[in-house]
């Protein structure tokens, strides 16, 4: 399965990954026509910041998901590619997975009533807050690939100290 | 090994897709005493109006078809434990090599207590069929007396009210959503559901349902009011449905007494979902669940213990509520009242919303949010964990919650 890998070192906290999620989720793909939108589409992600660190905060499509388990509709799915997904249709706007998800990151859209997550940009080979990170803070990456990475990493560190 | 599942809805359907999971091969059977199981009970008010049918609530795959699993329309009307053996209303008897009991919940009748309940015209909310059944009545009725202001209570009153019935909620308590909410909050619903044209009436006490032709047609209050009902619905509470165990020497107390596991204190039956109890987080009392995501944890966890796999029950809440009423969103967990002055307490109304934090020493133990629901889940999650909170976490939480939160 893929992850977005977040390197809070390097989030400036500009924001361009929350405005690229709004304009994706909008009804036509562009900045213009997504702020002119009656009810101008919510962002699935949300910059936050502790102490001095700022970094984005997405959903992790976690095993077990505690905003599936909370869904009293069958609205909440895991699509299969490991996706948790909303069917649009069958959302009643009862807020269980805003109260579930020990993230925050799912949404009240309050005009369409209906919850908004992550989707993983099911239109797009790359996520659209991927795509558009200036400086790369965000990263769609392999798990198995990932694990592999942060093992070289110790390694790497292991026998520097050795050294 | 074979398995048994008693009961037909979210607890024995999270149960059977672990059971599955561990053993793809392994002969699974469902005794189930609903005429059609499997749907999304939180759903059967939406039937009341009209908004949903009731084949738009049912889950979208059945369960033990999709899982392969026998499904029985029976009712279970006792255990055996020592023979491995569940009796069955149609006179069947069950071998069981490990037995779920996932019965849930049933709604207290009141049947003794109150004269006239028996009537026609007399309905329960808890079941598809009573859903459809009160459909049926209402188009024949103008005014529904509710019995009982709880979120059942008010639900219903919310959909009888849409299908254009006069609506009067009857609550003994002094505020209605006694479990679910504060005074404060439950006042400031109660307003907008009078603005809109229901009748709620508080501490108030049912003494008669008074009947014409067999038919109801007057309840009568303890303090001698009168309220002209064609129906009334009884929503007063819920009890575990355990009256089945008499004889099965499991332990209960409120409830199905459980381990992490889900193991009933008798080898090889566990239980699952509305009829267990469990150790409240929130301030460390033993309750018996009545939510949806619970009965989902717990089937999921029973399900894998007993067919060989591992797993543990994770910290629940008997309060972790989030729905819409009256217009607006109500989440609300773990304590919700500090009558008493133990915990640190932090409220704050402004417009339509409302933002209540309830502290004891270093833990949130309680939350409720009016009218807005930003990282409700972020402060669910510390009071069901129980994470313990340093000053300055503290402080920046309620700054978070009070003040003006820091997202745009
Ligand atoms: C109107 C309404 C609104 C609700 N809204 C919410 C909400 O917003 N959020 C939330 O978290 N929860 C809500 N709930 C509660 C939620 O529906 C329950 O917590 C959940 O359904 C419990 O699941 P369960 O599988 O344990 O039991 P149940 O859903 O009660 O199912 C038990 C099943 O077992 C069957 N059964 C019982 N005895 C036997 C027997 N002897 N033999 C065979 N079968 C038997 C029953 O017929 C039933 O099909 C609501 C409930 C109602 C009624
Ligand atoms: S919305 Fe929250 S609970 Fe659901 S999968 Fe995403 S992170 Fe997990
Ligand atoms: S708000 Fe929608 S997606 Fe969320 S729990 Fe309710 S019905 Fe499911």
């Amino acid at each position: 399965m893929q992850l977005i890998y977040v390197q809070t070192d390097r989030c400036l906290g500009c924001r361009t990954c929350e405005i690229q999620c709004r304009v994706e989720h909008a009804e036509e793909k562009n900045l213009f026509a997504a702020i002119r939108q009656i009810h101008p589409p919510k962002k699935r992600l949300f910059i936050e910041q502790q102490g001095k660190v700022k970094a984005p905060i997405l959903c992790h499509h976690c095993d077990d998901s505690p905003c599936m388990a909370a869904c009293i509709t069958g609205s909440l799915y895991r699509d299969e590619h490991g996706i948790v997904q909303r069917k649009d249709e069958l959302c009643i706007g009862c807020w269980s997975c805003i109260m579930a998800c020990p993230f925050g990151v799912v949404a009240r859209d309050a005009d369409v009533h209906v919850a908004v997550k992550c989707d993983r940009c099911p239109d797009r080979e790359i996520p659209a807050c991927v795509a558009s990170c200036p400086t790369k803070a965000l990263r769609l990456v392999d798990a198995d690939q990932l694990s592999k990475e942060r093992r070289q990493e110790i390694l790497f560190r292991g026998s520097s100290l050795a050294e | 090994m074979e398995y048994l599942i008693v009961g037909g809805s979210i607890a024995a359907a999270s149960a059977l897709t672990a059971i599955r999971k561990n053993t793809p091969q392994a002969e699974v059977r469902v005794v189930a005493d609903e005429p059609v199981p499997f749907y999304y009970r939180p759903l059967i008010p939406y039937l009341l109006d009209g908004s949903r049918t009731a084949d738009e609530i049912l889950f979208a795959e059945h369960p033990p078809t999709v899982l392969g699993a026998e499904l029985l329309h029976d009712q279970c009307i006792g255990v055996e434990s020592k023979q491995h053996l569940v009796r069955l209303r149609s006179g069947r008897e069950l071998r069981y090599g490990k037995l779920l009991l996932a019965a849930g919940g049933a709604p207290v009748m009141l049947l003794d207590d109150l004269p006239g309940a028996k009537s026609e015209g007399v309905f329960a909310l808890r079941s598809l069929d009573d859903a459809v059944k009160i459909r049926q009545y209402l188009l024949h009725c103008k005014t529904v007396a509710i019995i009982g202001g709880g979120l059942v209570g008010i639900k219903a009153a919310e959909a009888l009210f849409r299908a254009g019935l006069s609506v009067t909620v009857i609550e003994q308590q002094p505020h209605i959503l006694a479990l679910r909410a504060d005074s404060f909050a439950a006042d400031a619903i109660a307003e907008r559901l009078r603005s809109k044209g229901m009748t709620l009436l508080t501490e108030e006490d049912s003494e008669e349902i008074v009947t014409s032709a067999g038919k109801v047609n007057t309840l009568r209050l303890a303090s001698g009011r009168t309220v002209t009902a064609d129906m009334v619905i009884l929503a007063v509470g819920v009890k575990p449905n355990i009256d089945f165990l008499k004889n099965a020497g499991l332990e209960i107390e409120h409830g199905i007494v459980v381990n992490q596991q889900m193991q009933s204190s008798v080898p090889d039956i566990y239980a699952a979902g509305d009829l267990i109890q469990f150790i409240d987080q929130a301030d460390g009392k033993t309750v018996v669940s009545g939510l949806w995501s619970n009965a989902v944890h717990s089937g999921r966890v029973a399900g894998c213990c007993m067919s060989g796999g591992r797993a543990v029950l994770p910290p629940l809440l008997s309060v972790m509520n989030s729905t819409e009423i009256a217009g607006l969103p109500l989440l609300s967990a773990g304590v919700l009242d500090d009558p008493q002055g133990r915990y640190t307490v932090f409220a704050e109304a402004c417009g339509n919303s409302y933002r209540k934090l309830l502290f004891d020493q270093n833990r949130l133990v309680g939350m409720i949010f009016l009218g807005q629901t930003e990282r409700a889940g972020v402060y669910a999650n510390l009071i069901r964990c129980q994470i313990p909170l340093e000053k300055s976490r503290r402080e920046q939480l309620v700054r978070e919650v009070m003040g003006a939160i820091k997202r745009v």
